[in-house]
């Protein structure tokens, strides 16, 4: 909440009690600081312990730095010891912290080593620490959960009360009790003490601020202590009346502002009213002034001749006294121009308010004017819409960092920096949470913000910076859990209730988060309900389960469980109770905003105890004289309710526009134009995870590559152990490259990239991977595997069909190898690797898997002579060069013989040359093919007639197409029918071949 | 008793120009089945009443007074007028809760000011304060004329013996209470209930002031008392005014509407219902 700064406020009231009543109210640092009750001035020491001077809530304010103090005479406040109250206001900037007032001895007294009486301290975050020591070496501390609210004027009150001769402390936050320590030994010694204010008996010291100083003999009540802080707020409400400004600017700083209270000698204002509510991104004003008056001076933009529409001749600035002889026309009023109203809390009857007691309350743009009637109306939007309005065009940026991600705040800035530069991020505390690469869509600036700030639950809003003296988009914890309040209310401030209840159907208490993680991959939903979040919520127990998924698109930033799990809570505490909504109309109260926690002191009529809520939506109205906020509460604070809801998946709204090319498509999820990467599409079931055909080899030319460079190449992945990268493991490499755009590089020792997307395969067939590839030493080491799974996908082996140093280093060469399949193999994939421990970098352009043929041609090596006739002799082939004509591996050179690797039709062919010994004539030769050693068939039967000597003769043969059973053993065998003879050698010689024809399954 | 004392001041009340009205906040409503339910939080009086013709010098006084117009300081428990103006910075006084004429009272400590600057926005103001004299308080006024008041009645002053503006200082801009002592020397000077007004108040308002036996009421409010307090005991009530019309009325001696009679009608609201804090 904001606190006037201006000074205004009251310092509390002297009662025959106060003991000390210090205001703090110097004007120059001088010898000391008044007790204006007499007797315990403050000396300013002199030289650097000085405190500066500067404006509080209430008067002036000394303003500490580390090293400042000031000190009160040595004497004995016996009262210390006894029921005493201390109050002040304080005002704590950004990151500090320090104890505001100690009574304690310095230097340390030998007698009375433990003696420090009283000390407030400030904890950096914000906890009150009321301290005391009993002379026994024992310090009583009474540290508060409770923080004190920072950037604001605090009104801070220890009441430290007798029981039975123990002690209790209260500590009082903005006139509310936040806690109470019981029972505490109660202080002693301290009698040669001395006041100190913003330095402690350690010598740590206080930097902010601190405004008035009260010190109480005996104890102070509540109520005092609430009239002490309302007092000090300048919330009188008989005391204080507000003044308003309203200051229209066209352009920027320096452009002459048009102030419309004051504007040709006239207050032109009418009325004003400024909107805010905790579900919208901005908050809105509607300001109503008088459009014209007799002497046709008048603001309606569109008459021309209005002399408080004219500029200078020349398109100069506008003139301080614009007039008839000034041609230009220039509307003081026209859109977009900048708005600034400020409020004044002064003093009823001050007639002259000077400009230092105004500040801003809205600052903004105008959205629209409407002048039909007597009064021109513009409404318009705080600093925020130059936000909602702006689309991030720039599509498919990237954002954010690999895993674990680059700070939220970060992204945001940059964001900010791209799309709306001279907009800068205040973050006061850092929320720690990382954003990992995205790709931004085209979306309103605000929508892509606050889709980030929502994941934890931390607001984003143009909010006043009282340490900065200005408005700025702010990032920032609603503080959900926090015990302080900013205001305390009693029945004399409101006029009227005109909402009291509880509703049910805001509720929610079971929420489901589906989310992705920063691959792409669909994650098992995360279901939290209300009792994850407070293991004593009775939300379902009371009201049912009201459930509720969050749809993807809420979810776009999350990438882990525990990232979802944060998410949900943080919906569930804003959704899961009932919390009472209260809506009041109070007096002028501009300090109040969205957010800030409050209490309404009971009312006896509405609720018999103090009712605590946080600001969900207020309105400021100056109208009629009068400065009435309405304000409506629910029960906690939030950073949203409706907008939670709104998260609520719906149906898919999701229209499927093609990219426009394959070769940088985005992967931002929740986008509706995308390419859904083919791993996405598996993990979410969309796609079998195998190929349809056997020869799919994912994306071979690498010429598909989704989710920029933040992913390796569609269907492919790193394996494992190697990273995706840009100087890491595996990377894209768009210089070195045969086809496409760019090519696979591995750049380290032991760098694996495989293909996920299955290829089926079939149990004797083999498979041949043909790689075109480039080395840069020749130690470069390709080794292509192909990895067989079985029909669970599970990897049951990995043969190694490469295995190949860079022959020509700088240049792509082509290597190719075939593994044969094992039998229980259903599906296969490629993986390929830099087997070089001291490596280049391989650079593959394309890979290929294909399964092969099933066939095989087999020849002889060796003659083999001295074959008796009539002998059937089985033909040695021992060679399947020079084709390596045998891919699966079917044949068996030390048999000679070839195993059908599966049923069915196949066609067989061969040759047999046999020759006799010297001039011994052959006149018959027959071929014979066996299958299992057994004779099968007669394939070629030679009969040469007529004589004469022949000293060889060839046996052709091809069968007709052979049904053959899986594992059938087929050899050739020949005989002759002369003694002596020669089965001669080579390919051209002996031979035979086979191949599939036609599969047919038994 | 008179009929109508505002401030302890007797004001003449117009034949049949009187009457009590009462405000009630809440509902008295019937239940569905016709039952009365009283749900009414508060039961607040209002007066309206005409004075008679009064010379126009009072009636100024009297339309200024019931609408609340002036500050009062009663330095009970701190510097601030009633309607929360603070004194200019530079001050060194003692503020204490007790030991003044009514409630607390401020010390201005010796040779140093208090000042106020009110900005009346007047030419007209009148100033009344309580001052301490060896223990004693007397009773002090000063106006725009010059006119100078003592307990109540016009005073001579006498420079450097008893004069107020040896110790006072006042103007349309500021009014400053010095810490000095009757004669003007420098000395710590205990003060109470200054009020400040932009009107000249008549020698009857300042005396009925005098009398009051009450601190200066608190702007805007004003005490009532009289018999047209009739209700539940008699004891004065603290009233806010709302003097709405005024009707001038030429008599015998009247030269220009300047020096018109008035006869005022003033409305007075209960702050809170009698016997409520």
């Amino acid at each position: 909440m904001r606190t006037p700064t201006t000074g205004r406020g009251l310092h509390p009231q002297v009662t025959t009690d106060t003991a000390r009543l210090w205001p703090l109210d110097d004007t120059a640092i001088g010898a000391t600081s008044q007790d204006i009750v007499g007797g315990g001035a403050l000396t300013f020491a002199g030289g650097a312990t000085d405190p500066a001077l500067g404006t509080g809530n209430i008067g002036n304010a000394l303003v500490f730095s580390i090293g400042d103090y000031v000190q009160g005479p040595t004497g004995d406040d016996a009262i210390l010891r006894g029921e005493y109250a201390f109050d002040a206001w304080v005002y704590m900037p950004v990151g500090s912290s320090g104890p505001v007032a100690t009574y304690s001895t310095f230097p340390a007294s030998e007698l009375e080593p433990d003696n420090t009486l009283f000390e407030l301290y400030i904890a950096p975050a914000g906890t009150v620490t009321c301290r005391w020591e009993t002379g026994a070496g024992t310090d009583i501390i009474n540290q508060t959960t409770a923080k004190i609210p920072f950037e604001q004027w605090c009104h801070l009150a220890v009441v430290v009360v007798d029981n039975l001769g123990f002690r209790d402390a209260l500590v009082f936050i903005n006139g509310d009790l936040v806690e109470a320590f019981t029972n505490k030994t109660a202080p002693t010694g301290g009698a040669n003490s001395r006041w100190w204010l913003g330095r402690n008996e350690a010598g740590l010291d206080f930097d902010g601020k601190i405004s008035s100083v009260r010190f109480t003999n005996g104890i102070l009540s509540s109520a005092e202590i609430l009239s002490a802080f309302r007092r000090g707020m300048a919330w009188e409400p008989e005391i204080f009346e507000n003044r308003l400004r309203v200051v229209v600017t066209q352009g920027g700083p320096g452009a002459l502002e048009i102030d419309l209270t004051d504007f040709r000698g006239r207050d032109w204002v009418e009325s004003v009213e400024i909107s805010d509510t905790i579900d919208a991104a901005n908050r809105t004003a509607t300001i109503r002034f008088g459009r014209d008056v007799f002497n046709n001076e008048s603001l309606a933009p569109l008459m021309l001749n209005s002399p408080a529409n004219k500029a200078d001749a020349g398109g100069g600035p506008r003139p301080s006294d614009p007039g008839p002889d000034d041609l230009d026309q220039l509307p003081a009023i026209a859109l977009w121009h900048n708005v600034t109203i400020e409020a004044a809390r002064v003093p009823m009857e001050v007639d002259s308010v000077p400009a230092s007691d105004y500040q801003p309350i809205f600052y903004g743009r105008i959205d629209s004017i409407d002048w039909p009637g007597d009064s021109v109306v513009i409404s318009c939007r705080d600093e925020i819409a130059t936000l909602t309005d702006k689309f991030i065009t720039s599509q498919n940026s990237q954002y954010g960092a690999a895993a674990p991600g680059r700070a939220m705040e970060l992204v945001i800035q940059d964001i900010l920096t791209a799309e709306a530069p001279g907009t800068t991020l205040r973050v006061p505390v850092a929320p720690s949470f990382g954003i990992v690469t995205y790709t931004q869509q085209a979306q309103p600036i605000i929508d892509a913000l606050r889709a980030m700030a929502d994941l934890i639950g931390w607001a984003l809003r143009w909010r006043w910076s009282e340490d900065n003296g200005g408005f700025f988009l702010t990032l920032y914890d609603p503080g959900r859990d926090r015990l302080s309040v900013d205001a305390v209310f009693d029945a004399d401030d409101y006029s009227d209730i005109s909402k009291m209840g509880f509703d049910l159907s805001s509720v929610r208490n079971v929420v489901r988060v589906s989310y992705k993680d920063d691959e792409g991959v669909l994650r098992p939903p995360i279901t939290r309900t209300a009792t994850d979040v407070d293991p004593t919520s009775t939300s379902v127990a009371d009201y049912g389960e009201r459930w509720m998924s969050l749809a993807e698109k809420a979810t776009e930033h999350i990438n882990t469980a525990a990232e979802a799990i944060d998410f949900a809570d943080i919906v569930l505490r804003d959704l899961m109770e009932p919390e009472v909504q209260q809506s009041v109309t109070l007096r002028g109260f501009w300090e109040l905003s969205v957010g800030d926690r409050v209490r309404f002191e009971p009312n006896g009529i509405h609720y018999s105890a103090a009712l605590y809520g946080a600001v969900m939506n207020v309105s400021h109205a100056f109208k009629d004289g009068r400065c009435t906020t309405t304000v409506a509460l629910r029960g906690r604070t939030a950073s949203a309710q409706r907008r939670h809801l709104e998260k609520e998946a719906g149906r898919g709204s999701g229209i499927y526009i093609p990219p426009g090319s394959l070769e940088n498509v985005s992967t931002s999820l929740g986008d509706r134009a995308r390419l859904i990467p083919t791993q996405v599409q598996i993990e979410q079931g969309l796609v079998a995870p195998v190929g349809s055909t056997a020869e799919d080899t994912p994306n071979p030319y690498f010429s598909v590559h989704v989710g920029g460079d933040t992913q390796c190449f569609d269907g492919w992945r790193q394996g494992t152990g190697s990273s995706w990268g840009n100087g890491l493991d595996v990377f894209w490499d768009t210089v070195n490259h045969e086809t496409g755009d760019r090519s696979m590089t591995l750049l380290t020792a032991g760098a694996t990239v495989e293909a996920f997307l299955l290829q089926p395969v079939m149990a004797g067939r083999c498979q041949r991977i043909t790689v075109r590839w480039m080395g840069t030493v020749p130690a470069d080491n390709l080794i292509a595997s192909a990895l067989f799974y079985d029909q669970d996908r599970v990897l049951i082996a990995t043969t190694a069909v490469i295995n190949q140093t860079a022959a020509t280093p700088g240049s792509f060469e082509t290597a190719t190898g075939t593994a044969a399949t094992p039998a229980a193999a259903r599906f296969a994939a490629i993986r390929m690797e830099q087997g070089a421990a001291i490596p280049g970098v391989i650079t593959i352009d394309r890979v290929h898997m294909t399964p092969q043929p099933t066939a095989f041609s087999a020849y002889s090596t060796a003659a083999q002579t001295g074959i008796l006739a009539g002998t059937i002799e089985q033909c040695v082939l021992s060679d399947t060069a020079p084709d390596a004509y045998d891919y699966c591996g079917d044949f068996d050179a030390a048999t000679s013989s070839w195993t059908v690797p599966d049923s069915g039709f196949y066609v067989l062919t061969g040759k047999v040359t046999v020759q006799g010994a010297l001039s011994v004539k052959i006149d018959n030769g027959e071929a014979f093919l066996y299958k299992n050693g057994a004779s099968w068939l007669g394939v070629s039967s030679v009969a040469v007639s007529g004589g004469g000597s022949r000293d060889h003769i060839e046996l052709h043969w091809r069968i007709p197409i052979q049904y053959l059973l899986q594992g059938d053993k087929i050899d050739m065998r020949a005989r002759v029918n002369v003694d002596d003879f020669d089965i001669l050698s080579g390919a051209d010689h002996t031979w035979m071949s086979g191949a599939l024809m036609q599969w047919r399954m038994v | 008793m008179p009929f109508l004392r505002v401030n302890g001041w007797d004001v003449p009340v117009a034949d049949g120009q009187a009457s009590v009205s009462f405000e009630k906040l809440g509902a008295a409503a019937r239940s569905y089945s016709g039952k009365l339910r009283g749900t009414r939080r508060a039961k607040v009086r209002q007066w309206d009443i005409s004075t008679v013709v009064q010379e126009s010098s009072v009636g100024v006084a009297f339309e200024a007074l019931c609408n609340g117009d002036g500050n009062v300081w009663s330095f009970d428990n701190d510097l601030y007028s009633s309607k929360g103006i603070g004194p200019d910075p530079g001050y060194s006084v003692t503020v204490s809760a007790v030991g003044g004429k009514y409630g607390g009272h401020v010390t201005v400590n010796s040779g140093t000011n208090l000042t106020y600057s009110v900005g009346l926005g007047q030419v007209q103001w009148t100033v009344l304060v309580w001052k301490e004299v060896a223990g004693t308080w007397w009773h002090y006024g000063l106006n725009s004329n010059g006119a100078q008041f003592k307990d109540g009645a016009p005073h001579t002053p006498t420079p450097g013996v008893d004069d107020v503006t040896d110790w006072l200082t006042a103007s349309t801009i500021s009014t400053t209470l010095h810490g000095r002592d009757l004669t003007g020397a420098n000395a710590n000077a205990g003060y109470d209930d200054l009020a400040i007004m932009p009107y000249i108040a008549p020698d009857a308002q300042i005396l009925a002031v005098r009398n009051l036996g009450l601190a200066h009421p608190r702007t805007p409010e004003v005490l009532l008392s009289g018999d047209i307090l009739d209700g539940p005991g008699t004891a004065p009530i603290y009233v806010i005014g709302d003097a709405s019309s005024t009707e001038f009325v030429q008599a015998q001696g009247s030269a220009g509407w300047r020096a018109n009679y008035r006869e005022v009608t003033v409305r007075f609201s209960e702050v809170v219902q009698q016997g409520r804090q």
